[in-house]
């Protein structure tokens, strides 16, 4: 699978996916593909949770809000947990105007949403 | 005449660096023995160029880079960089750092990369002033469906607001991801005719369908009609596609509970957050987004 958007990492249960710089630019699906992979993964390890690390990306659109609402569709399937790590400033104020706080957990850092979920 | 900032925890490199410009009667030579000190002597003197050890103690070279970057965007900062250090110097130069000199050929490498970078310099601090004596600037584009245009329209208007310095970093990030958002509106749904309603099913689909249109009539040939114009004042821009149009009312609001998982509405959501009017033509197929500012004298170096 192709990891132009995404690159994925395994920490214990927690299956960490982190986005390149790519992510800012995109609107089109290979990068809903690569999350759509990225759950079927999670789903094949048996994953309790998916981090998202956002890699301080300085902005992102809507089509990467989108991608995250499909993942967090699958997980909630799955019954596993999803947060978010390591948002810029600007990218934490659109994820709190998309009410997305509202559902996911937000961590400052990678290491303290890792913490969080290997306990 | 130029100034430069030398900054070195070793007092011998820092006087064999500084003596080598000092040879040269056309430049002013300060000198700083850490990061903390050369931030002093730059917010006192504003230097023309700041010369730097990456080791130091308190504040290393790295951080100097990115704290002078971030205060003082106009100053550029050279590396002086030993042997082992060529990672850091990397990672200094992705971080906005304007040029490096190794240690080991200083004496015949300095002189000529200090007037390499004073004339960069010098010529961007002239189109910095320049830019800030802009009163209007207009702009119009015509976008034939080539989504990988919308990308770099929205790069380039951010960069006009951040030349004419209409707010700080976060303002013009914001800009451009409300005009990319309705610029992915005009293409998508206005030209393209791909219905939202179809990528909450199936997005697969969704881009399928927008990419075979793409290359069909009449959905090949339409346009983008794209008019901006900047003042001190205010940002406008008017976005025009050559679709049927739509009625924005009738998308889902996306904050509430209720649609928090679907996709659509997002984009529009963001465009009304981060710019203060945005409203759509009777017919649905333009969008004007406003964003004012408060007018407050420029801030520029030399200025």
């Amino acid at each position: 699978m192709s990891e132009d958007f995404v690159s994925r990492e395994q920490h214990g249960s927690t299956l960490l996916l982190i986005f390149k710089q790519s992510v800012s630019n995109l609107a089109d699906s290979r990068f809903l593909n690569e999350l759509r992979a990225a759950s079927q993964v999670a789903d094949g390890e048996k994953c309790q949770a998916v981090v998202i690390d956002f890699n301080q990306i300085p902005f992102f659109g809507s089509s990467v809000l989108e991608g995250l609402c499909s993942l967090w569709d699958v997980a909630k399937q799955a019954d596993r947990k999803m947060a978010v790590c390591n948002l810029s400033p600007v990218g934490l104020e659109i994820i709190r105007i998309s009410r997305f706080d509202t559902i996911w957990q937000i961590f400052p850092t990678r290491k303290e949403a890792l913490e969080h979920f290997n306990q | 005449m130029p100034t430069v900032l030398v900054v070195d925890d070793s007092a011998i490199d820092r006087k064999l660096a500084g003596g080598l410009l000092e040879k040269n009667s056309e430049l002013h030579v300060l000198y700083a023995s850490d990061g903390e000190e050369a931030m002093q002597q730059i917010e006192r003197h504003l230097p023309d160029v700041v010369l730097t050890d990456l080791q130091m103690p308190e504040m290393d070279g790295l951080e100097l880079v990115r704290a002078v970057k971030e205060r003082f965007p106009l100053i550029p900062v050279i590396l002086m960089t030993a042997q082992g250090s060529e990672e850091v110097a990397t990672q200094a130069l992705q971080l906005g750092a304007a040029s490096y000199v190794p240690k080991r050929v200083l004496s015949q490498d300095l002189m000529e990369v200090i007037e390499r970078v004073l004339a960069s310099a010098s010529e961007e601090r002239g189109f910095s002033r320049l830019m800030n004596r802009i009163h209007v600037s207009r702009f119009d584009f015509v976008l034939n469906n080539d989504i990988t245009l919308i990308s770099s329209l929205a790069a380039y208007l951010r960069q006009t607001a951040r030349g004419m310095n209409l707010g700080d970093e976060s303002d013009y990030l914001r800009l451009g991801i409300a005009l990319e958002e309705a610029l992915l509106n005009a293409y998508y749904h206005g030209n393209l005719e791909v219905s939202s309603e179809l990528r909450e099913v199936d997005y697969s689909a969704y881009y399928k369908l927008a990419n075979e249109r793409a290359r069909e009539d009449p959905y090949q040939n339409r346009l983008i009609f794209v008019e901006v114009e900047f003042t001190r004042a205010s940002f406008t821009c008017k976005i025009r596609d050559e679709g049927p149009g739509f009625d924005p009312a009738k998308l889902p609001d996306p904050t509430d509970p209720m649609n928090l998982d679907r996709p659509s509405g997002r984009g529009i959501l963001l465009m009304k957050t981060f710019m203060d009017e945005v409203t759509y033509s009777p017919r649905g197929n333009q969008v004007s987004l406003v964003k004012r500012y408060e007018q407050t004298p420029a801030e520029v170096l030399g200025d």
